[in-house]
């Protein structure tokens, strides 16, 4: 089938995984154990004022036209408005987004130029001394609290060297490395647990590569070790790799909520925290469908790419 | 004479951890002459593979050379450092291995895998041009059609055929003067496997090169050795010029080796033709469709209107290469899968449509063997509870069960004693036995062989094919015989159907189709059967 | 065939070589000797000279360790040992409620879908929507929505682990479902129920127990991150969570008050993974046979 074929079909297969991300969120606000209304109306509202207010909200219309109507809004770019303050969430979103793609970013990076590598090399010299080096740190790696990640960093960096702030987020508009050294030590503390993650991949998934006859093949040929590891077998190892990469999003969102509290930097998961202190519904399922929409289609991305890796994928 | 080319002196191979522990390979000496093609053979487990790994220095992790020598033109290899061998693998030896879609990397075009050879097996970097001139020159020497689209290609867009080719085409590009072969012919098709086995003894003739081959099949030998090397448990058994060896071996095991080959019809046929029929089949289609986005899909048509009748006591194979759909017709057959239509009538009722529940108490006429012995039999449950396990389903108690299944035991030549042992403790032909026994336990009027001789070594093959005519007289089996192998077929079947793309191209009662085959199929078949002129 | 061909994985099937076969090895004794120990504390936490977590002393606040308060006082002059021996409850409910919940359900979840053709498209269609949204977000949302206390944490940590475990199962089940022996087993007659008992649940269970500690390693780094997040335990529970929430205020003078409990649940969760990892190392062939090499 053809490359728009393909493209068509995945971006079509997501819709109805972003109705289900809709409908939690949607769903959310029904579990919710104190009235919203009653707490937007004041402590001594009267039931008038409060059925005014839900009908103002359209709280008092079935659940499944109160869903759709919701739908339909979002659709329009209208995610509500935030109880609390009043703004529109995405106003409020838009003002937090900044500190959070950043940091993701630079993690991912960080974490995909250093896991690869060491995956690699640990299942080339398997049971050799990266290998069990990789593995400790990745078991240390899953064991340990991103947060308290966060404050060995502060205290080894920050608090005995000096060398980096303890905390804060500086836009990237004051300059690059202004930027840069106030993400170091986020970009540590959230990537430890993500290159602990793709190196496992990436090594599993080369061990598996390895032992297969085109391996074999290539040695057969003569080739130099390196072209045979890094060549043939890497190439053939991307996909799982590049799928933990996507898949991993989801990890590496819930640590950002957690280290944007560590470091103090005004992203959406600090957002997404103070609503749910507040109890600002609207910003929470704002939040949640922004946060499932952006794994959704990251996700897509990734499955699209692997016909780049493989060429036998864009042929079914 | 030619001159020697390789010489293997007193090779042991050894496991790594132990110092004088097994020899997986004891003390064999081969000769392969320029100009000449030396079979090594032996079923598996024989060290026959060990040893060409071990020309290549590519032995798996864990096993070493202990002792004796290599010598590729009087250079030694056993103690040649890691890159003179990286140097001579490719450029001096050429390997090519049994499965050729796995041995090709599956993500780099045919042009990238030569070019990569000649770029890296030379001191100066050669131009775009001159690689491209040499990749498609190498493509064309081995026949393969439209080489200059076939360059850019990926593995899988090739057919198994050409697959093999373009793997002889990397490993003849740099001019080797040895080209190792490990069964490279054991995942082909058998009309394919004629041409590959031409294409190399074409090359022997016109490159003087020398060849090391390894396989399994006594049919491969006979068609194409100069010289034979039968190997057992790690040890030559016997060597010679091939026509020695095969017409007057020496040993008593390479005897039992060659007279296991299937050679065709060795039971005449009987007339059956007033035993009443168990099994109807009219009309019966198995259709996949691959449905699209926008309702254009692709449907595949895995069997087309299959039509026959099994009677009672009678053998019927059905004959195919890969992707025939005898597969297909099995399962559907068996109602392991729901045929798209056409009827099935297993003694006087159609089983074709109905629902499960409606099947249940049928099934036990009509049961299936399968191609794996090590995945027909669950690993967590004892032989003893596999077996019982139909007997109980259709309502006799474990006691009467299991008296049954160890009578069944008895019968497929096992220990009765095997039930409360597991799967993994037996060997391939053993458990194919177990599946045999317990098939039988519900005394079912057919039974369905799906390739279940093909996964085994010759020996113990022939002696399941004698099982299976054995269980056919003393219990007036019918069987619905499939598999890729006519010889096979012949040697055990009443009648057989040919088919070809999910049609039956020709049926026919045995000795007729072995004497007079009417399709030009079936007679390509027959012609690329190996080893047909010299065993015989 | 080759000659290089490895053997065929056999499962383990004796009970009692396989219980030896599990403490011979070194990664599963690791994980048993800290889970042991860790249940054994929270068991007889009262015995271990401690006093009341929740006793505050508002004069005894942030003192260093001394004979009384063997690991000092925190900024309530709550007495630390004590409260991190019963902390260890706390990690040992959450881990195995959570872990129970999620596997219950999403087994039983992942069987359906993996038996069911129609009933699978929607159930995978609502779980991937599920995993879309990050474990620890959606857990935030449902505690905002439930009100925290220790039941509605675990339920709601456990809630977003369903949609893995289920579709684990599934994809184990269609697996199972393709082996020769499944089909010979239809074409004997043999009826779904018995199939799924007898074939295809026990081939679940070896990768459900090793998905199981690995839940129950993730929902105790979660409860720690949500009590930091100050959305967790309530605070009057003495979870390793809030203790190191706590402590970030006075991290800067008193960084001891953030290393011991977390050091806890580092242990904690390192002793089940370790577990976790060694029982798939054994029960798992697959990888089993990657590491054994040729035979």
């Amino acid at each position: 089938m053809a490359v728009a074929g393909v493209l068509l079909k995945r971006s079509v297969s997501v819709i109805p995984v972003l109705g289900v991300v809709a409908l939690i969120a949607f769903m959310l606000l029904r579990f919710a154990s104190g009235d919203p209304v009653a707490q937007l109306a004041g402590d001594n509202a009267d039931p008038a004022a409060i059925a005014a207010i839900r009908a103002r909200l359209g709280l008092d219309q079935p659940l499944a036209m109160q869903f759709l109507n919701w739908l339909w809004r979002m659709l329009h770019g209208d995610l509500g408005t935030s109880i609390v303050s009043g703004q529109p969430v995405t106003a409020l979103i838009a003002q937090r987004v900044g500190p959070t793609v950043a940091v993701s970013i630079t993690t991912i990076v960080f974490s995909v130029v250093v896991g690869v590598p060491i995956g690699v090399l640990a299942a080339w010299r398997r049971g050799g001394w990266l290998d069990r080096f990789a593995m400790w740190t990745s078991v240390t790696g899953f064991a340990v609290p991103t947060f308290a990640i966060g404050y060995f960093w502060i205290y080894l960096l920050s608090m005995q060297f000096g060398l980096f702030p303890v905390q804060g987020y500086v836009p990237l508009s004051d300059g690059l490395g202004l930027f840069l050294w106030h993400l170091t030590l986020p970009t540590l503390t959230l990537s430890l647990v993500y290159i602990a993650l793709i190196a496992r991949v990436a090594r599993t998934s080369m061990l598996e590569v390895l032992s297969e006859d085109f391996v074999r093949t290539a040695r057969a040929k003569g080739l130099p070790e390196r072209i045979v590891v890094f060549k043939h077998a890497l190439r053939n190892a991307a996909v799982p790799i590049v799928s933990i990469v996507g898949i991993g999003i989801a990890l590496l969102i819930g640590g950002v909520v957690v280290t944007e509290s560590v470091f103090n930097l005004p992203g959406l998961g600090r957002l997404v925290v103070d609503s749910v202190l507040a109890r600002d519904y609207p910003v929470i399922q704002g939040v949640i469908v922004v946060f499932g929409s952006a794994y959704v289609a990251i996700n897509l991305l990734v499955d699209l790419s692997y016909s780049f890796f493989d060429p036998r994928i864009s042929q079914q | 004479m030619s001159e020697e080319l390789l010489d293997i002196r007193g090779l042991k191979v050894g496991l790594s951890g132990e110092a004088d522990g097994r020899r997986i390979v004891k003390d064999i000496d081969i000769t392969v002459p320029s100009g000449g093609i030396v079979c090594v053979v032996g079923e598996s487990g024989s060290g026959k593979s060990v040893t060409a790994f071990s020309v290549m220095g590519l032995l798996p992790d864990g096993l070493r050379p202990v002792g004796g020598s290599i010598k590729l033109l009087g250079e030694e290899l056993l103690g040649a450092s890691t890159e003179r061998m990286r140097a001579l693998r490719g450029s001096r030896i050429g390997m090519i291995f049994q499965e050729p879609m796995t041995a090709l990397n599956p993500v780099m075009t045919v042009r990238e895998q030569l070019a990569e050879l000649i770029e890296w097996h030379s001191d100066v970097r050669p131009s775009k041009a001159e690689v491209n001139r040499r990749v498609l020159a190498a493509l064309e020497d081995m026949l393969l059609p439209n080489a200059p689209q076939m360059m850019h290609a990926y593995p899988h867009q090739l057919s198994g055929g050409q697959r093999q080719r373009v793997m002889i085409a990397m490993a003849m590009l740099l001019e080797p003067v040895l080209l190792i072969a490990d069964e490279p012919t054991t995942a082909l098709d058998v009309t394919t496997q004629k041409q590959i086995l031409m294409l190399i003894k074409d090359l022997v003739k016109r490159k003087n090169i020398g060849v090391l081959f390894i396989t399994h099949d006594f049919g491969v030998v006979a068609d194409i050795a100069d010289q034979v090397v039968v190997m057992q448990k790690g040890a030559v058994v016997e060597s010679g010029g091939a026509d020695a060896v095969l017409g007057h071996p020496a040993q008593a095991y390479t005897r039992l080796l060659i007279d296991s080959v299937p050679k065709g019809i060795t039971i005449p046929t009987s007339a059956r033709e007033l035993a009443p029929d168990v099994l109807a089949v009219k009309g019966l289609k198995m259709t996949y469709g691959h449905r699209g986005l926008f309702g254009r899909g692709r449907v595949t048509h895995a069997v087309r209107d299959a039509a026959f009748t099994l009677g009672r006591g009678e053998i019927l194979g059905v004959v195919g290469e890969s992707g025939s759909g005898k597969s297909t017709l099995a399962r559907c057959v068996a109602r392991l899968m729901k045929p798209t239509s056409g009827e099935i009538n297993l003694l006087g009722t159609d089983i074709a449509a109905v629902s499960n529940e409606t099947l249940r108490p049928h099934r036990r006429y009509i049961q299936v063997v399968f191609q794996d012995p090590y995945r027909s039999l669950n690993p967590r449950l004892s032989v003893g509870q596999s077996m019982i396990e139909g007997v109980v389903n259709f309502g006799a108690s474990p006691q009467v069960a299991r008296e049954k299944v160890s009578a069944l035991l008895e019968l497929v030549g096992m220990d009765p004693q095997v039930m409360h042992r597991f799967p993994h403790e037996f060997s391939g032909g053993q458990r194919q036995r177990i599946c045999i026994a317990r098939a039988l336990a519900s005394e079912p009027q057919i039974l369905i062989a799906d390739e279940a001789v093909s996964a085994l070594d010759v020996t113990v093959q022939a002696q399941v094919l004698k099982l299976f005519a054995d269980l056919r007289s003393r219990l007036g089996l019918a069987m619905l015989f499939i598999t890729h192998d006519l010889r096979v077929a012949g040697e055990l079947c009443d009648r057989i159907m040919v088919m070809k793309s999910g049609e039956i191209v020709e049926s026919g009662p045995t000795a007729e189709i072995f004497a007079n085959p009417q399709h030009t199929y079936t007679r390509a078949l027959f012609a690329a059967a190996p080893g047909r002129e010299r065993l015989q | 065939m080759s000659a290089i061909t490895v053997s065929a994985p056999t499962s383990s099937i004796n009970i009692r070589a396989f219980a030896g076969r599990l403490l011979r090895n070194r990664t599963v004794l690791f994980g048993l000797c800290i889970l042991v120990l860790l249940a054994l504390i929270s068991i007889f936490a009262s015995w271990l000279w401690t006093v009341d977590p929740a006793a505050i002393k508002p004069r005894l606040r942030l003192r260093p360790p001394s004979a009384v308060n063997w690991l000092g006082t925190d900024n309530l002059g709550r007495d630390i040992w004590s409260r991190l021996v019963y902390g260890s409850r706390v990690s040992l409910v959450v881990g195995g409620s959570v872990a129970f919940i999620a596997v219950a359900l999403g087994s039983l979840l992942g069987l359906i879908a993996g038996m069911v053709r129609w009933i699978d498209n929607v159930l995978m269609r609502m779980m991937d929507g599920m995993m879309a949204i990050p474990a620890i977000l959606l857990a935030i949302a449902l505690i905002g929505g439930l009100g925290p206390s220790i039941t509605t944490i675990c339920i709601a940590i456990a809630i977003p682990e369903i949609p893995r475990v289920a579709r684990m199962v599934r994809s184990v089940v269609l697996t199972v479902r393709e082996e020769a022996y499944v089909e010979a087993a239809v074409s004997m007659g043999t009826r779904l129920p018995v199939l799924m008992a007898r074939h295809i649940v026990p081939n679940i269970m070896a990768p459900l127990i090793v998905q199981a500690t690995y839940i129950a390693s993730s929902a105790i780094l979660i409860e720690a991150s949500l009590s930091f997040l100050g959305i967790g335990m309530p605070d009057e529970i003495p979870s390793w969570g809030n203790m190191m929430s706590d402590a970030r205020l006075y991290f800067q003078v008193r960084p001891g008050l953030m290393l011991f409990p977390g050091i806890c649940i580092a242990l904690t969760v390192l002793g089940i993974n370790r577990l976790g990892d060694g029982l798939r190392d054994m029960l798992d062939p697959r990888l089993a046979r990657s590491v054994g090499g040729p035979k």
